[in-house]
């Protein structure tokens, strides 16, 4: 079984048939072509490696029903650099050397684009809560936690900063 | 240049020293950077292969009709389709294939892989492969199979003992009847995982006479020379080629997957992709995972603390195969003899054949497993003298100038140092413990570890099997009578041919090949990877330093085997000290040249210029300058120029084992201590670790963004190995293979890690560097266990220490009870 679906990714429509069991994560990898969304589990939400955004939510985008997605904005980590530069969490993950392979980045910052937006305010407890389903095998978290710290002083402004 | 001088320069470094994002950062905060995984190619195919269910059988029969006449499948292969299948893997020993052919010896052991348009259709194409097995007796632990009866995993061998070694110094019995106190203890750590986030990932393809591989690996000069031998095509017909690398930790220090995949795009042919992808539970059932062993310790001391006596020995369950079982027990033995001052000393490793998956290298190489052991027995030893275990290391340890009873001569260590940081650091709160802990179910204690470590390793690798396959002339003569490396002798017997005389690969080499623009922009080309931890960064760093060019400008590009910058590959904490000593060679004759340009341009001798921020400028007269950009114009656009390509190979100063297995196998080593506080819950047994103090003898830290990272991702992996990793197997097949029920620590159980660098210049280093890459995991294990004894007085001689063993030992011991 095909359905026919209409969704927006990184600000851009899109058209698609898909299959009743196909993913998002397999749309966006295979058929968009959004290589930034990655995958170290298999497909089964155990790593966190393919979060993007569905409507300002993380969510694993291996579980995720292409389908669910009609009419739904989607974030991937290619769509979240502002007019050209890099969004303060990416800006932070580089400054502070958050990153090492990189396969677990933009997970991780994606996950924390959803944290922040919706609460500026987050705690390190918070952040642990929010990051508990991504999993990083080079960085030991620490620098992740003060890269996301780092950034959070720019979400607590009241201007919004929703890519 | 004078000393007074050279210490100016030094401390007027640049770039070197500065917190520098990683070069790479932008491609991966953005998701562009591209990594084999992500590699999609037109006319691709996709491969997949067929697995042994059982962990012990002989191969009677493969059909593989039904599986070719799948519409969409393009090729399928057996062992018997690959030319030297046999003789491609193995660094001591040759005993494993490619594809298993006859015989499979562990559950997930390959022997068909298929080629087909999509996965799906590849899936299905080995679901019809007809194998008949003939199950065989298997063997599930070291103990077992050393047994006289035991079935043998590989027919040539005489026992499942794959190798068996010991290194003595002077007379350890002699060492113990000296002693007043003599301890002495087994200890058994588990396989563990090493988990990349990126699976291992290949794409092969063949032109007729051009085979091109992209990989996840770490050694790729290292799998030109394997491909060339396992397909008969020349190195230089051979590109490996290695884009951004989701991780490594000692993994891909040769996998067989890559071979797999570019075999299939040999027998494809026609330049069509194959592409080959680990789902995770096959990169836990197919590919190695870090060795179980036992080690048991004997440590023999005077009442005052003075070792007189060390004997260990290691029994490595080396799995279905040898691999890196035999070099790492060798390593053990090294390591053993170099961290205490002691003369006499016994090691001895046996390496064991079962039928568990294949164990292989890991971040650490032994010395994880082996500092688990001996630093246990340290405080074990401390206890029974009642001398306090920091006092007991530091009267004991290595220091500068000493040459160990293996033979590793430590011109730069400063252990010293780092024990007395990581005492002084917790001295108030061991004191204040003491009162805290009476009354509560949560005690909390204390513990420490010490150890070194090599920066690059001299092991001696058989340079017959490195380029043959093959130790012995008769055995390659019996498999290709028409190799040319043979011939026989008048007197009917086989022999080497002449000139091809080296058996032992005595070198520990990487190489830099560095071109300036000329617009002033540096390429340089490494043969070492960045698997992520910053390595390309480190070295454009080194390059900056050295010849002014801005960061900014400098392109690192690290392994693709086309560039002609050999490195032997990234593995045993060598890259920032041999790869960056190889840049720093090239960076200094380049340097040559510009300023030798730039004295004309300056009107000033050489010897009076500096370089730095993209000019050369006089010494004394810095406003007095010319940009490099001007100054790499002259090199190509001018008579005289000659361009600036400059290349350079360093291979250090270390020294090869010797027929005993003594010599300085390094010719830097690195030191560190570690000491963390636990808290022990002593009604559920769970333990958490608060803080991790890691101090490390680094030499020069070239980037401290990226040598935290080291420290803070292996303290991570460390916490891992001590607490919850584990592989569990039962009867060969493993339990858990996914992330759901093999638990690596999520960032909530990560305690505050301190990081301390002891920064003493080293001499032999690029720009004072050593490296960092491995030893901040080593100590953690054995800490751990030692701060539970401080808490709670159990001794855990099992890794990982999880709740349930804990609270037996607690149940054991009745200790708790008397807190």
């Amino acid at each position: 079984m095909t359905s026919n679906i209409n969704l927006k990714i990184n600000g851009a429509r899109y058209a698609f048939s898909v299959r009743d069991d196909e993913t998002l994560l397999e749309l966006l990898r295979t058929r968009v072509g959004l290589t930034g969304v990655k995958k170290a589990c298999d497909a089964i939400g155990e790593c966190g490696a393919c979060t993007v955004l569905v409507g300002g939510r993380a969510i694993y985008s291996c579980l995720y029903p292409a389908l669910r997605a009609d009419g739904a904005e989607i974030v991937t980590i290619e769509g979240l650099a502002v007019d050209g530069g890099l969004n303060p969490i990416q800006e932070s993950f580089l400054k502070l050397g958050a990153i090492q392979c990189g396969f677990c980045t933009p997970g991780m910052i994606l996950s924390t684009q959803a944290l922040l937006e919706e609460n500026p305010e987050a705690s390190v407890q918070d952040i642990h809560d929010a990051l508990s389903g991504n999993l990083c095998r080079c960085t030991g978290y620490e620098k992740i936690i003060e890269a996301i710290m780092m950034a959070k002083q720019t979400y607590a402004k009241p201007v919004s900063r929703r890519g | 240049m004078s000393v007074l001088e050279s210490i100016y320069e030094r401390d007027r470094l640049e770039v070197v020293g500065h917190r520098v994002p990683r070069l790479d950062g932008i491609e991966k905060v953005t998701g562009t950077a591209q990594y084999t995984t992500d590699i999609e190619l037109p006319k691709m195919l996709y491969g997949q292969t067929l697995k042994s269910p059982y962990p012990h059988a002989v191969i009677k029969s493969i059909d593989i009709s039904q599986a070719q006449s799948l519409p969409g499948v393009i090729c399928v292969i057996t062992g018997g389709d690959i030319p030297n299948n046999n003789r491609v893997m193995g660094i001591t020993v040759s005993d494993q294939s490619i594809l298993s052919a006859d015989r499979v010896r562990f559950v997930g052991d390959e022997i068909a892989a298929v080629a087909a348009i999509d996965e799906k259709t590849a899936e299905k194409a080995v679901s019809l492969i007809r194998v008949e097995y003939q199950p065989l007796p298997a063997v599930f632990s070291a103990d077992r199979a050393m047994t006289k009866d035991a079935f043998l995993v590989h027919d040539f061998a005489k026992s499942n003992v794959g190798s068996s070694k010991q290194v003595v110094a002077q007379d350890v019995e002699e060492g113990f009847s000296e002693a007043d106190v003599i301890v002495e203890d087994t200890f058994l750590t588990s396989p563990i995982e090493h988990a990349p986030m990126e699976t291992e990932a290949v794409v092969s393809s063949y032109d007729g006479s051009n085979l091109k591989v992209w990989s996840t690996t770490q050694v790729p000069y290292w799998d030109r020379v394997v491909l060339s031998r396992m397909l008969g095509i020349p190195q230089h017909r051979v590109r490996v080629i290695t884009p951004h690398v989701g991780g490594g930790f000692g993994g891909r220090d040769l996998f067989t997957l890559l071979y797999i995949c570019a075999a299939l795009a040999w027998r494809v042919g026609g330049s069509r992709p194959v592409k080959m992808v680990r789902t995770r539970e096959e990169e836990f059932t197919c590919s190695t995972n870090r060795h179980s062993m036992q080690i048991r310790i004997k440590l023999g001391a005077k009442k005052e603390g003075l070792l007189t006596a060390m004997q260990g020995k290691a029994i490595i369950d080396a799995g279905a195969f040898v691999g890196w079982a035999e070099a790492l027990g060798q390593a053990q033995g090294h390591l053993f003899a170099s961290r205490y001052k002691c003369e006499n000393i016994k090691w001895e490793h046996y390496t064991v054949y079962t039928n568990n998956t294949p164990g292989g290298p890991m971040r650490g190489f032994g010395n994880g497993e082996l500092s688990f052991a001996l630093e246990s027995m340290m405080d074990q030893l401390a206890r029974e003298l009642l001398i306090d275990p920091i006092k007991l290391r530091r009267m004991n340890i290595v220091k500068q100038g000493y040459v160990t009873p293996i033979g590793w001569n430590l011109k730069g260590c400063h252990l010293d140092e780092c024990v007395d940081r990581v005492a002084e650091y917790f001295r108030a709160k061991r004191i204040e413990l003491q009162q805290t802990n009476a009354n509560s179910r949560f005690k909390r204690g204390i513990g420490f570890a010490c150890g070194s470590h090599w920066c690059g390793w001299r092991p001696g690798y058989n340079a017959r099997i490195w380029r043959t396959g093959y130790a012995k002339p008769e055995e390659l003569y019996a498999a290709n009578p028409s190799s040319p490396y043979v011939f026989v002798g008048e007197n009917g017997k086989v022999q080497w041919r002449a000139g091809f005389d080296s058996e032992l690969y005595d070198a520990d080499p990487s190489s830099c090949i560095l071109n300036i623009s000329d617009d002033g922009t540096a390429t340089v080309h490494i043969g070492e990877v960045d698997m992520g931890q910053g390595l390309y960064t480190t070295i454009a760093m080194i390059v900056s330093e050295e010849t002014g060019i801005k960061l900014e400008d400098i392109n690192v590009v690290g392994g693709d085997t086309n560039s002609g910058a050999f490195g032997i590959g990234t593995f045993a904490s060598r890259s920032t000290y041999i790869a960056g000593n190889a840049a720093l060679k090239a960076a200094k004759k380049a340097k040559e040249i510009l300023f030798d340009l730039a004295s004309d341009m300056l009107n000033a001798p050489t010897d009076q210029l500096k370089a730095a921020d993209g000019k050369i400028f006089l010494r004394s007269y810095p406003e007095r300058s010319v940009f490099i950009a001007d100054v790499a114009l002259r090199a190509y656009a001018t008579r005289r120029g000659g361009g600036i390509m400059v290349s350079s190979f360093h291979d250090p100063d270390s020294v090869l084992p010797d027929s005993n297995g003594k010599g300085s196998i390094a010719e830097a080593y690195l030191f560190f201590a570690q000491g963390v506080e636990v808290e022990v819950d002593i009604e559920t047994g769970i333990v958490r670790v608060l803080e991790v103090v890691s101090c490390h003898d680094v030499g020069k830290v070239i980037n401290p963004i990226e040598a935290e990272g080291q420290v803070q991702g292996s303290v991570h992996q460390g916490i891992g190995h001590a607490l919850t990793e584990e592989v569990i197997r039962q009867k060969g097949r493993i339990q858990n293979p996914n992330f759901l029920n093999y638990v690596i620590p999520p960032s909530v159980q990560m305690p505050k890690v301190k990081i301390m660098f002891v920064e003493k210049s080293e001499t032999s280093g690029p720009l004072g560097a050593k490296g960092i890459g491995e030893p901040a995991m080593v100590g953690i294990a054995p800490a751990i266990a030692n701060a539970i004894y401080d808490a709670v007085g159990i001794r855990m001689k099992t890794l990982p220490m999880g709740p349930e063993k804990v609270l037996a030992e607690l149940q054991n011991t009745g200790s708790h009870e008397k807190l």
